[in-house]
């Protein structure tokens, strides 16, 4: 009797504690944390056990100068770490920037994790529902923002003077951090090898019988790459069939009309996910090494992350036949640690006028973590990564030059603020000389679009990742 | 008087015919149970309606034995109670003048004596130690994973649920429609992403685990038979080489399996391995062998590569039951001249049954619930879904669920290797050691045999880690033409992105990236080895001395449940435990320090790798007979002496090797410490993020670096001690 009770006890206490310890989260999300207009009395300041939504929603309220003196008031004295995770490497570089901007900020008290990768970020900040996990947060995936934001997760700041820092209504909810794109591109040798143009994205759906049609496609699968799901997602939205389905019509001669399909977005997906010839792994080396070591005569098209052209920037391969090949010799470089090597960037093709879209313009989100220790410090940052300076100095890069040689913005980043062309006359932030501007990205991609995906039918998620169960 | 006893007999004996009848419901429920899962599962695929009908049988069969062993519970308290008042009323009736009133009256001293009792063995002390802190460790994260799975966490999850069943549920509340959400969907669109998503997924992973058993079995059976029963030449050489893809990573192997075949023909792997390099002069355009794209990535090559990183295990646990027979059953049979084919049917085969059964368990719940050989080879398997349904707004709490039956899955699995291993032991305890072993005499076959063998081991064992080498050697990867030292002897960055981030890209022996992760994972080995071994060895004596204790029984089964738990869910629970402000010293965020995350990781992995060592522990222990032990208590020799000065002795190379497979498994884990760990904090992080970040030369160099100190471990340790991995495997 005594040796069963014995596990039993254990047992027992050990599911007491469980469910003791497995309550419902008691902090959702507040009210939105946009500031209002109407707000006829002066916001009074949060309690110091205030919730972080409270402390947000009074930070998006104030000043410049007066969140400036909040961060101040939180972080002299602190013995504590104001932490930021992400996923990209300019947060650490925003950071040291931050610390010698702000007095009050060392680098014994900052940490930065920014080594994560989308989905692991998300588990990552998943606790932050119950209890500390950080202070601000990097991150992409509107579609999930929007659920750790109901979650109570995460919470948007909007600094008051976001119009002078060049935003506009749409980069404020969430609050915009920088701006990516994914972008349809082939190799340079692609024309030769296909005897064809990208001018079309029904070349890349439909089938062999069709004209111009482009059997030889590669995407990275949205079953694990979130981003490319909210691409696909979005050809259903309704205000992207317009533009899909005039490319219909330009592509076959008559207007889109179907039985099968609910509408032309449905159905380029459709088409498109069938005719998905390969599913890379990664976009970066598909971008500096599969388009030229291996598919130079092979005419892919891909569809990936442009910001990796930086890593083609740094990429020199030796290809085979390299000193014959009418595109190749001309690129072959002739001496130096990289001789008889060529530079990958140098052969990306990416600016094709396509019909339809040219790829995915999606964004990194600057949030606020719940239970933040320094909500106020997240805020100020969150602000600073608005600021031209900052990013002029962060994603201007060696390594993507412009044609004058000076540091280029580098492709594939693009700064939510007043961004403009290169060259232009008083500008604080421009693109690269080679580049498109963020204007035409914008215009010739969908874009990511919160509200739309914050609402998504959830068949549809599931019907994109059965078909690519079933590929 | 007589009346009562009387009445207490036919109380007992009613109370036994009851209690009888729980027991054949409850055995033919348990048998219902496994048909129904089964015919369930078929009628999936072809007739669903009629499988979610079984399903839901299957469910209240659960229910029902669950019911059964509470009633077959509280009716033995029953008759314990009856039988108990019965004896006492013997004993007033035989001894009127001594009733046993006492007893009653000092029923607290009683409890406290037999409570002082339990304690005063060191055995139950571990015990009871282990119950609690193994309740906390191990039942806690299970409990709570469970648990996540009858909630709809955020706001997506809400809403998919809502929209799919027509609830109005809010955030955090409770739910049981998770499940059928997965499982049995209401509309079409839902039903057939669940057929397509779930099952069909699920059905690949049972394909390519019930393939890679057979190829584990295959393999390595007939390796442990040639090794054990054959007079096949090299056979030191052999046997060494064979448990190299064990050592390995699975996903080492899925690596090389790529580097080796992949080539120019492929539409899904861009670029030239090396069968294709290496070939290029035996075809006429020169282009080299191609290999189908089937062989390259899918269920073939994943089931090849799952099948290869378990044929050790297999040829480990039948070697072992081949080695240690009695011979004397065969050499009987020949006597009788029986043919050799017959002996093979009759009596060899039925002797290794419960270990060939026990592999094919094992191995197929392992297979089952791997990710990153199909995440490699490109096949969409139950693993897969699992990783994306975590990662999916929305989706993340069927994404527990699919956890949970992953681990239903294995625990039926283990079931079932405990009642096919009851056998086995049976067999070893009756027969003990033969020192005469019959070798078979494979006459001119020999040598062909053994260069077959050869080969085939060099493909499966040399050439990986030669793919290693040659691709961090090569600029262009399959290009023989393009070898450069300089990815191991450079000081130059290869990637100044990722270098002004603080992390070196230089080459090898340059590189303070690799070295300091590769510190780092030996220590968090080294100390997971160290902790994990030792509460083995003290989970194994305490089992070993309960053998038939309750207690004993569920420390031993959790110890084990770790095992079933898949790794990333595994990490999350334990993450969620480091943002507790009491443990956010051993949180890197927090302290910035690498000394947190390899804290964490010596928790994570003493507690996931406990399995193995506790098994191991527990089979060396229950090899030394109770009387060598019993001898030293007579003798005054105190608990602690028995153990390092008797015990451990006597089964020193077992322990060791207990201590040697959680240091081997934890040297190339990844998954299971990804949330806790930064990109530099351990070998495998600095492999991934090469890896992702298209180092390869230096990825394929830390891949090498990996195996060659783990194969260099179990060597020396080998050498020292007289441990070695398969002694950790076999028991």
């Amino acid at each position: 009797m005594k040796k069963q009770l014995l596990p039993l006890l254990v047992l027992a206490t050990t599911l007491v504690g469980l469910v003791g310890c497995s309550g419902k989260n008691d902090n959702p999300s507040s009210e939105p944390d946009k500031p209002s207009d109407s707000t006829p009395t002066e916001p009074v300041k949060p309690a110091a056990n205030a919730k972080t939504a409270e402390k947000v929603a009074y930070a998006s309220t104030r000043t410049y100068e007066e969140l400036v003196e909040l961060s101040r008031e939180e972080m002299t004295g602190a013995t504590d770490t104001f932490k930021v995770l992400g996923l990209t490497s300019m947060l650490k570089k925003a950071v040291e920037q931050l610390i010698e901007k702000y007095d009050f900020l060392t680098a014994d008290n900052i940490y930065v994790n920014n080594g994560y990768k989308d989905y692991t970020l998300l588990t990552a900040l998943e606790p932050a529902a119950n209890t500390y996990v950080a202070d601000f947060a990097l991150t992409q995936d509107e579609r999930s923002i929007a659920d750790y934001q109901e979650t109570g997760i995460l919470h948007n700041f909007v600094p008051s003077d976001y119009a002078e820092l060049g935003l506009s209504e749409d980069d404020i909810s969430p609050l915009k951090g920088i701006h990516f794109n994914k972008i349809f591109w082939t190799n340079t040798n692609f024309e030769t090898v296909t005897g064809k143009k990208l001018y079309n994205i029904w070349q890349v759906a439909g089938t062999e019988a069709d004209a111009d049609h482009l059997a030889k496609v590669s995407f990275q699968s949205p079953v694990t790459e979130q981003i490319n799901m909210s691409f696909l997602l979005s050809c259903y939205a309704d205000e992207n069939q317009a533009r899909i389905e005039t490319a219909y019509k330009d592509y076959y001669g008559k207007d889109w009309a179907s039985d099968k399909y609910a509408s032309a977005g449905e159905q380029w997906v459709t088409e498109f996910v069938k005719n998905i010839s390969r599913v890379h792994p990664s976009d970066g080396t598909a971008m500096k090494e599969t388009q030229l070591k291996d598919d130079w005569k092979e005419g892919y098209v891909y569809f990936g992350a442009y910001s990796k052209m930086k890593d083609a920037a740094g990429k020199y391969y030796a290809v085979p036949g390299q000193d014959t090949d009418p595109i190749l010799k001309d690129l072959v470089i002739a001496e130096g640690d990289n001789a008889n090597k060529v530079n990958a960037m140098a052969t990306v093709k990416w600016d094709w006028e396509i019909n339809g879209f040219n790829g995915y313009f999606y964004t990194m989100d600057s949030q606020i973590v719940n239970n933040a220790k320094f909500p106020y410090t997240a805020c100020l940052f969150a602000r600073y990564l608005l600021e031209p300076e900052f990013y002029s100095k962060t994603a201007y890069s060696s390594s993507t030059p412009n044609a004058d040689g000076t540091k280029g913005n580098q492709y594939g980043y693009y700064y939510p603020g007043k961004m403009d062309a290169y060259g232009t006359e008083g500008a604080k932030v421009v693109t690269n000389s080679f580049d498109w501007t963020k204007t035409k990205w914008k215009e010739v991609s969908l874009v990511e679009d919160f509200d739309y995906l914050a609402t998504v039918k959830f068949a549809k998620i599931t019907s994109i990742q059965a078909m690519f169960a079933n590929k | 008087m007589i009346e009562a006893i009387k009445q207490k007999e036919a109380l007992i004996k009613s109370l036994s015919s009851q209690k009888d009848i729980f027991n054949k419901i409850r055995k033919y429920s348990a048998l219902g149970l496994v048909v129904s899962l089964i015919l369930a599962f078929i009628f999936m695929f072809v007739l669903r309606p009629l499988g979610t009908g079984l399903f839901i049988l299957t469910l209240v069969i659960v229910v029902a034995v669950g019911v059964l062993s509470l009633l077959d519970y509280i009716w033995k308290c029953r008759i314990k109670g009856a039988e108990d008042s019965h004896r006492r009323l013997i004993y007033d009736f035989e001894h009127p003048d001594h009733p046993l009133v006492d007893e009653k009256v000092n029923i607290v001293r009683k409890a406290l004596n037999s409570v002082k009792n339990f304690f005063s063995k060191p055995s139950n002390i571990i015990v009871f130690v282990f119950a609690i802190v193994l309740s906390i460790m191990v039942l806690f994260p299970l409990g709570k994973l469970f648990l996540n799975t009858f909630q709809v966490g955020t706001r997506d999850e809400t809403r998919l649920i809502n929209e799919e069943w027509g609830t109005s549920l809010s955030m955090g509340d409770w739910t049981l429609l998770n499940w059928p959400m997965l499982l049995f969907p209401k509309s079409k669109d839902y039903a057939s992403w669940s057929l397509s998503f779930f099952w069909k997924p699920l059905g690949n992973s049972v394909a390519m685990s019930l393939l890679a058993c057979t190829i584990a079995v295959v393999f390595g059976g007939a390796f442990a038979w040639l090794i054990t029963r054959s007079n096949i030449p090299c056979k030191k050489f052999i046997s060494t080489v064979f448990i190299f893809p064990y050592i390995m990573p699975s996903w080492s192997l899925a690596m090389f399996w790529e580097n080796f075949f992949k080539n120019s023909a492929s539409a899904q792997s861009p670029g030239v391995g090396m069968l294709q390099s290496m070939t290029r002069w035996m075809t006429a355009s020169g282009v080299g062998i191609c290999a189908p794209e089937w062989l390259i990535y899918g269920l073939i090559p994943t089931a090849i590569c799952l099948g290869m990183h378990y044929a050790p295990f297999a040829y480990i646990l039948i070697g072992g039951i081949l080695r240690n027979m009695d011979a004397n059953l065969e050499e009987a049979a020949t006597i009788l001249k029986a043919s050799k084919f017959k002996i093979l049917r009759r009596i060899t085969l039925p002797i290794v049954a419960p270990a060939m059964i026990s592999t094919i368990l094992l191995v197929f719940s392992s297979s089952l619930s791997t990710f990153t050989v199909p995440d490699k080879l490109r096949f969409s398997s139950i693993s897969i879904t699992l990783r994306s349904l975590l990662s999916t707004a929305g989706f993340k709490r069927m994404g527990y669920v699919v956890a949970v039956i992953l681990m239903i899955f294995s625990i039926l699995i283990l079931t079932l290797n405990n009642w096919f291993t009851k056998s086995r032991r049976n067999f070893t305890t009756v027969s003990g050691k033969s020192g005469q072993i019959t070798k078979t005499d494979l006459k001119k076959a020999k040598w062909p045999i053994a260069v077959f063998a050869i080969i085939l081991v060099i493909f499966t064992s040399i050439v990986p880690l030669l793919s290693f080498v040659l691709e961090s050697l090569e600029e262009n990867s399959g290009d023989l033409s393009t070898l450069t030292l300089k990815y191991w002897t450079s000081s130059q960055q290869f990637d100044s992105f990722i270098a002004s981030k603080n992390i070196s890209t230089q080459g090898v022996f340059h590189n303070s990236a690799i070295w300091g992760a590769f510190g780092r994972s030996i220590i968090v080995a080294v100390f997971v080895a160290l902790i994990a071994g030792t509460c083995g060895i003290l989970i194994g004596y305490a089992v070993s001395k309960n053998r038939r204790g309750k207690l004993a029984n569920f420390v031993s089964s959790v110890a084990f449940l770790p095992y079933l738990i898949p790794a990333l869910s595994f990490g999350a629970v334990y993450y969620s435990l480091i943002k507790i402000p009491a443990f956010s010293f051993l949180d890197i965020s927090t302290t910035t320090k690498q000394a947190s995350a390899v804290g964490i990781c010596i928790i994570i992995g003493m507690v996931k790798f406990l399995p193995f060592a506790s098994r191991t522990g527990t089979n060396a222990m229950l090899q030394v007979s109770g009387e060598i032990e019993e001898a030293a208590v007579i003798t005054g020799c105190p608990w602690h002496k028995r153990m390092t000065r008797i015990l451990f002795p006597i089964q020193k190379s077992s322990f060791i090797s207990g201590y040697l497979l959680p240091f081997i498994s934890c040297m190339r884990e990844y998954t299971l410490f990804i949330l806790v760990t930064s990109e530099v904090t351990l070998i495998t992080n600095v492999l991934q993020y090469f890896t992702k970040n298209g180092l390869g030369q230096l990825a394929n160099a830390i891949n090498l670096l990996i195996v060659v100190f783990v194969i260099g471990a179990n060597f020396l340790v080998n050498k020292l001690t007289g441990a070695s991995i398969d002694k950790g495997i076999g028991g």
